[in-house]
């Protein structure tokens, strides 16, 4: 499982990045010369292996740069979440004191608000761009790993190596970031693998509800949310888009969990 | 145990404080003016500003803000844009079917993730392990409102199994209740299915290592050179240590339950807090959708307070001192 799930990791990625480069092929364009109407899968050009949408668009060209964005917005959220979450998490567990203890009630706030929702509000305040999704992913779910991040650094506070760094005079700032995050580095990047699924269901969903990334763009939710009206015509248009999103998140996060399983 | 309840309700306070804070600063941030909303395009600019002062609308806004708390702490959340009736009422209309899913949602999660985590536990590394791992690993990488697409044109526009939205069928004349209750759970059976399915995974996960820890204890090797059997050994010894936690992961699915339920009830029409809260997201009602965050909120943190306090009753090794 685990290595069938880094293949179709790297294969989506490698696929992602080659095809919008080598192909040509304008993933937006509605071919004119076609009927505007949704066609099942056939095999005489590689663009309609898929079928077409209810544009006449090949679905396997904008599942490619679905996935492109997909990936792209899951692990800049992630960078976002985990960065936010380890400053946080370490700060709170290596001043500890008063400054733990505001910190702490702040993830625990933060922790209270339902963060779907609040991702849909501030999405209706503000015009839904591809940057205010990754920025607002990543702002709303960062808590889990300042949790995590503290509890290590708490730990790691207590080993002989930190009293040593101390005794050669190392504090404050530089003892936290050169000696002490690097040790939490593994439970990090574990967090930081299964923050890119979560961060592309997030995406999915939002997009799926219109408040995501929007159309001409292709984003697997938006295709989601385009297929709606042609449920009964048209599955393909649902099934293709939902099974690349649970592919990709399933592989994510078995890679995540083997990567916790070791870092043990 | 009284005085740590009591410490914990004062922390509520500036956490309710804050939520109320960032609903607020939301409004302020939402394009439009409500004013627009109420009075007639063709007023003049002098009356207008009249309206204006006479509602308090151009004092300052932390002034704007202690009046708005003081009257959302006596429950006046102010009136929908979309329907006119008052904020409070529609939340707590639709509050009951939240709160039904939500519950039915945890229980069959704790009564499937049990005797599921205990299962790979106690086969940790094998096959069987394997697959539960699998399984439920799709179970949470599945986008819900996928998944929830899926089961309504596989089971109710094919097989017409289900009902493909709402809570209850309005059709029948005159039902009994029985028949009210029949025809509520057959609505509910994909919504629960849907919300159930994205939450085996992470309780399965911790039941299992759970066990897996508990297996290795002595007094488990112990009982087992007594000759006790794998099953009177896994539900007389283990599954008790194990049922423990239980409580406190409760109180951390919580969070989970009541963000998941937007999205889910909005396919299924399921007439909850979510359908309203995504609606109202769509139609722009944004006193409806200040309530909802400050009532979803306040429901999680609740949900979190009563999971602590359970867990203190239920294992006082669980001191005053930690909490």
């Amino acid at each position: 499982m685990v290595a069938l799930s880094a293949l179709f990791l790297m294969g989506l990625i490698g696929v992602s990045i080659l095809v919008p480069w080598l192909s040509g092929v304008d993933p937006n364009v509605v071919p004119l010369t076609q009927q505007l109407e949704p066609l099942p899968p056939r095999w005489d050009h590689w663009v309609y292996w898929f079928g077409t949408d209810d544009l006449g668009r090949g679905i396997l060209i904008r599942i490619v740069y679905g996935a492109r964005l997909s990936l792209v917005i899951g692990v800049v959220s992630a960078v976002v979440s985990t960065s936010i979450g380890s400053l946080v998490g370490g700060v709170s567990g290596y001043f500890g004191g008063w400054v733990d203890k505001v910190l702490m009630r702040f993830v625990e706030f933060m922790m209270a608000i339902p963060t779907l929702f609040l991702i849909l509000i501030i999405q209706t305040i503000y015009t839904p761009t591809i940057v205010t999704v990754m920025v607002v992913i990543g702002l709303t779910s960062w808590m889990g790993v300042a949790r995590l991040v503290r509890s290590e650094v708490l730990s790691i506070k207590q080993q002989p190596f930190v009293l040593a760094a101390r005794a050669r005079g190392v504090l404050g700032w530089r003892l936290l970031l050169r000696h002490i995050m690097p040790h939490a580095l593994p439970p990090i990047v574990v967090a930081a693998t299964l923050d890119v699924g979560g961060a592309i269901l997030i995406e999915s969903a939002l997009s799926f509800l219109g408040l995501g990334v929007q159309p001409p763009h292709a984003s697997w939710g938006n295709m989601l949310h385009n297929s709606l009206s042609y449920l009964l015509d048209a599955p393909w248009m649902a099934l293709i888009p939902g099974g690349f999103i649970t592919a990709t998140v399933l592989a994510i996060n078995i890679l995540g969990d083997r990567l916790r399983y070791r870092s043990d | 145990m009284m005085g740590s309840i009591s410490k914990r309700l004062l922390t509520m306070i500036p956490m309710i404080l804050g939520i109320t804070a960032v609903s607020f600063v939301l409004m302020q941030l939402a394009p439009g003016d409500p004013l627009a909303m109420m009075v007639d395009p063709s007023i003049h600019e002098s009356d207008l500003a009249q309206v204006r002062e006479n509602l308090g609308l151009n004092q300052p806004v932390w002034i704007q803000y202690w009046r708005w708390l003081l009257a959302v702490l006596q429950g006046d959340f102010g009136y929908s844009f979309v329907t006119g009736q008052p904020v409070l009422t529609v939340i707590l209309d639709r509050l009951p079917a939240t709160l039904l899913l939500s519950g039915s949602t945890m229980v069959l999660i704790v009564g499937i993730t049990f005797p599921l985590g205990i299962w790979a536990g106690y086969k940790a590394n094998t096959a069987v392990d394997h697959w539960i791992t699998v399984l439920t690993f799709i179970g949470m990488s599945i986008p819900a409102f996928w998944l929830a697409l899926v089961l309504l044109l596989m089971l109710s526009v094919q097989l017409e199994w289900f009902p493909l939205s709402g809570f209850q069928n309005y059709a029948v004349f005159e039902p009994t209740v029985w028949q009210q209750c029949a025809s509520i759970v057959h609505h509910m059976v994909l919504p629960l299915v849907t919300s159930v399915l994205g939450g085996l995974a992470g309780l399965t996960r911790y039941h299992r290592s759970g066990v897996v820890g508990i297996l290795n204890r002595m007094y488990i090797t112990a009982a087992r050179s007594r000759g006790v059997g794998p099953s009177r050994l896994l539900f007389k010894h283990v599954a008790k240590n194990a049922a423990l936690p239980i409580i406190t992961l409760l109180g951390l699915m919580i969070p989970g339950l009541i963000g998941g339920s937007f999205v889910i009830e909005y396919i299924f029409a399921w007439p909850g807090m979510g359908q309203l809260g995504v609606s109202s997201v769509f139609a722009r009602d944004y006193p409806v959708l200040m309530a909802i965050l400050v009532f979803s909120s306040l429901l999680i943190m609740l949900g979190t307070l009563v999971s602590d306090i359970a867990y203190q009753w239920a294992d006082p090794r669980v001191g005053r001192t930690s909490v």
